[in-house]
């Protein structure tokens, strides 16, 4: 089963829970919009962990604090939200 | 039962799932966009390079095309898994993952679930209570957790 998924189960499904619920707090709260606006952050187990002007800024950030990147949600917080057709 | 969201100010619709490659020895969780109109999953440069992707090891690129014209795009066997909201079962799929080549304005475009993977459910969109929810229909491997 670890080989098929490269890791247990139980460890992938609360990682999704987990990573989820970090997911609808950075799209749920809007005063990380105001603070954040125009930066990309990193927010992992319900916390922004890092924010940055660049990504790779960020990405070096968080390796430099230990922040597990597989499960952190990185984003760019719009100011203005785009119109994106895809 | 698999549960996704919408975004609060985009209105935009997530399912977060987890990716592996095995050939690159790669693993992480991605939020994806849930867009019926991909004809396949699509790992977005933001994402690609946040897992480690290193893009000197992947290799011959075709032309995709969407909305924005042509781009680069790799192919790279992966293995897609979603927990189940309760968090007791996990689904796996076995599939071709595109991966995009890495231009500027591809960089905050989010991942795609595109139709590879939602074919093989049965989904509830339902935008007015916030309720996206997928009943899973079929799948490559499945596991109690």
């Amino acid at each position: 089963m670890d080989d098929w998924l490269g890791a247990s189960p139980k460890d992938v499904a609360e990682g999704l829970l987990d990573f989820a619920r970090s997911s609808e707090l950075l799209s749920n709260d809007r005063r990380l919009v105001d603070k954040y606006a125009q930066k990309w952050v990193g927010v992992c187990s319900g916390e922004v962990k890092a924010a940055e002007d660049d990504l790779d800024s960020l990405l070096m950030e968080l390796d430099s604090r230990g922040v597990p990147r597989a499960e952190t949600v990185v984003r760019f917080i719009e100011r203005e939200q785009r119109t994106l057709i895809l | 039962m698999l549960r996704g969201r919408f975004g609060e100010s985009s209105g935009r619709p997530y399912v977060s799932g987890r990716v592996y490659i095995p050939r690159l020895g790669l693993a992480g969780n991605v939020s994806f966009i849930f867009d019926t109109g991909a004809d396949s999953s699509v790992l977005m440069p933001a994402e690609a390079v946040t897992l480690g992707v290193d893009y000197a090891l992947l290799s011959n690129p075709f032309d995709s095309f969407g909305i924005g014209g042509s781009a680069p795009t790799y192919v790279e066997h992966a293995r897609l898994a979603f927990a189940d909201a309760k968090g007791d079962r996990v689904y796996g799929y076995d599939i071709p993952l595109l991966i995009h080549h890495p231009t500027t304005h591809a960089l905050r475009v989010p991942s795609l679930l595109g139709r590879d993977i939602i074919d093989r459910w049965r989904v509830t969109y339902d935008k007015s209570v916030s309720e996206l929810a997928a009943e899973v229909v079929s799948c490559d491997a499945e596991f109690p957790v």
